[in-house]
């Protein structure tokens, strides 16, 4: 958390290159791009991250890994980067860029908990409830929590909807222990 | 024996479940970064407020002080090694408060407002947020009637005014709780009819121990029982065994409870026992949150920690209620320093200082009161015409006494009139000397000094005084108690007042051996 400085700085002006040369949709993509292969794999990541490489080496594998599937720009970044001593903290960058980009959007994650998966119908109910909740666009995903007995949780960043069975339980427990 | 059926149970358990709500709970959480000494770093929160409390795990609270970019800084008031990294943390959007009430008086409790006296809850009480901006000028007014301490030697010499800030300042072991118990002990009279039927408005104490040792605070709890002074008095104690920010709040709590007597048309006192431990816990937070270290590591705004808590004691003008809150902050210094940065800032921002010197108090003068450096600014226009004009002459007194005291070694060698300022001055400094929780009411001490400083004593051993004192006040009580009367009911010392004390002064001095 300490890089926060750090990173939200080569975010802004990563952020700042695509405004100016109007890419920034494509740069969005590539970006996701990048970010999904450093989340995949951890080979990348620690090459990356390891001091042992030399920078050289590290902008040949990028130049290597990804040129025909991101724009000049953003490999240029990548490079830039790697110049400037801080490709360990680059899925940090990217992940700040991406926020960023949520909130420019206005879309928010939300993590819906219950203890089963739900079907579309169910889906477009809950996403079209936490839309109005909330006034943003939703990117919704579903996850399965048997511990939570009944009911939904759903996180909004901070904001936590708890409807579980086992919330009312606890409630209901502490009525019982406080009359 | 009956069995107990089971929809009887059920029945009794359907009406307790039937103001259940079953409502979609929504709050919002934060993730714990790191935990450690008593700080917590929280991720997330993002709404949250400064001082707001939050909510760990295990029932533990915590304040928030720092917003940072991306995270927060807690400090908590309970066990940090419950806690762990990845914990959730919950808001509750409740700025950090103290109940306050009438139902208050007479306990003893931390500085969350929790009773500590095995006394039971406390109900009837209304949530305040501890940190109040203090008054402005326009709902103010000066201060104009006198708290009265019933130690002689301040409520002549440094008179406090309801609504004043006074420091009690000098080292350890001079006193300086004394002091102050003294002065709540002392307005059990405010609370009697007799003082209502003069026009004197009963005072509420609150007492605040920061950093004290819990067998201290059982003493003075102990003390206010015996002498009848806890009916009106709160005690809020936070001792050194508690959490650093539990000693940081306390002041402020008990500012808020001050406030509660102020601004319902009361006069509260409030003692603040002592800062310099409060400023040393604020240190200790300030340190491991780090913000960067100033003068004696205590970070830059410890000024207006207390300038903030201090601003709060006010007089206020008559049409919001006219009540006032007393401060008597007390800070210790080590080897008489008064030039460290605690007890200057503090100087600085209140109404007058009390000195007590180790010295005096090692020669038997108690309270070791030193008279030369300890001042009131405004207290004088809250004192009673009648003492302000028989101590007039006394600091002037005290004052040349001071000056030749280094001669007096030298005995009759000295001349005829610096041997009479010798004298009385002896006299006056054994006249002021008093025993602990032993106040004494604002006309017996008008008697006393008159006798001292109008050379009534020339006559009387040093080590006569003190009986002389007894057994003159004692006289008048018995033979002419309409002098104390008088001046209680006037305030001032009529002529016709004047005389009488003379004749009675001049046949008691005749009387005594």
């Amino acid at each position: 958390m300490s890089n926060y400085s750090v990173t939200s700085r080569y975010s802004l002006a990563l952020q700042e290159m695509a405004e100016e040369k109007n890419i920034y949709a494509s740069v969005v993509e590539n970006v996701e791009l990048v970010f999904a292969s450093l989340q995949d794999s951890r080979e990348l990541r620690n090459y990356l991250s390891t001091p042992i490489i030399s920078e050289q080496k590290k902008t040949e594998l990028l130049e290597a890994v990804f040129t025909n599937y991101i724009s000049e720009d953003v490999l240029n970044f990548l490079k830039f980067v790697v110049k400037k001593g801080r490709i360990n903290l680059l899925k940090d960058i990217l992940s700040h860029f991406l926020k960023k980009r949520d909130e420019k959007e206005n879309i928010t994650d939300v993590v819906l908990k219950s203890t089963y998966m739900l079907d579309e119908t169910q889906s477009e109910v809950v996403i079209n409830q936490l839309k109005k909740f909330s006034g943003k666009k939703i990117r919704f995903s579903n996850r399965v929590d048997e511990s939570i007995i009944g009911g939904y949780i759903a996180e909004i960043n901070d904001v936590i909807v708890d409807a579980s069975v086992k919330r009312q339980l606890e409630k209901i427990k502490s009525t019982l222990i406080n009359e | 024996m009956a069995q107990v059926r089971p929809d009887e149970i059920s029945a009794i358990l359907r009406k307790q479940l039937s103001g259940f709500d079953s409502e979609i709970d929504i709050y919002e959480v934060g993730t714990v970064l790191q935990v450690g000494d008593g700080i917590a770093r929280v991720y997330g929160l993002s709404q949250v407020m400064v001082s707001e409390l939050v909510e760990f795990p295990h029932q533990i609270i915590g304040m928030v002080l720092n917003l940072e970019e991306d995270s927060v800084g807690c400090v908590l008031f309970g066990d940090s090694s419950k806690i762990q990294e990845g914990d959730k943390v919950k808001r509750t959007h409740r700025l950090a408060s103290f109940p306050v009430g009438d139902k208050m008086i007479g306990r003893v409790v931390d500085p969350l407002g929790q009773p500590i006296d095995g006394k039971g809850n406390i109900d009837g009480t209304e949530y305040k947020p501890i940190e109040r901006k203090a008054l402005g000028v326009i709902a103010r007014q000066p201060v104009k009637e006198p708290l009265q301490t019933g130690i002689t030697a301040v409520d002549a010499m440094i008179p406090i005014g309801r609504g004043q800030r006074e420091l009690i300042i000098g080292d350890r072991q001079t006193g300086k709780t004394t002091v102050a118990i003294d002065a709540i002990i002392n307005q059990k009279y405010t609370h009697s009819e007799e003082a209502k039927a003069v026009g004197i408005n009963p005072v509420f104490c609150v007492y605040v121990a920061i950093g004290q040792k819990n067998s201290t605070i059982a003493q003075v709890v102990a003390k206010l029982h015996e002498h009848g002074a806890m009916e009106y008095t709160t005690i809020i104690s936070a001792p050194a065994s508690s959490p650093a920010p539990m000693q940081y709040i306390a002041p402020y709590s008990g500012a808020t409870m001050g406030e509660f007597f102020r601004d319902s048309s009361r006069h509260a006192l409030v003692i603040y026992d002592d800062l310099s431990k409060q400023a040393v816990a604020y240190r200790e937070l300030s340190l491991l949150l780090k913000r960067p270290p100033g003068r004696e590591a205590y970070p830059g705004d410890v000024f207006y920690l207390h300038s903030r808590l201090l601003e709060r004691a006010s007089k206020i003008n008559d049409d919001l209620g006219g009540g006032s809150l007393t401060a008597l902050p007390i800070i210790e210094t080590q080897q008489g320093d008064v030039s460290a940065y605690i007890p200057t800032n503090v100087i600085s921002i209140t109404d007058g200082q009390i000195y007590l010197e180790p010295n005096l108090f090692n020669s038997g003068v108690r309270p070791a009161i030193n008279v030369g450096i300890s001042v009131s600014r405004v207290g004088g226009n809250a004192q009673i015409k009648a003492m302000k004009k028989v101590a007039g002459t006394l600091k002037l007194d005290l004052a040349q006494f001071r000056e030749l005291e280094a001669f007096a070694k030298f005995g009759s060698d000295l001349d005829k009139s610096t041997q009479r300022t010798l004298a009385k001055g002896e006299r006056l400094v054994e006249l002021l000397k008093q025993g602990q929780n032993a106040p004494v009411p604002v006309e017996k001490q008008v008697i006393s000094i008159y006798a001292g400083t109008k050379g009534f004593l020339e006559s009387i051993k040093v080590s006569d005084i003190k009986r002389f004192e007894k057994e003159l006040l004692e006289y008048i009580e018995i033979n002419n108690s309409d002098i104390y009367e008088a001046i209680k009911k006037e305030k001032a010392l009529s002529d016709t007042t004047t005389e009488k004390i003379n004749q009675v002064l001049t046949k008691f001095v005749e009387k005594f051996k």
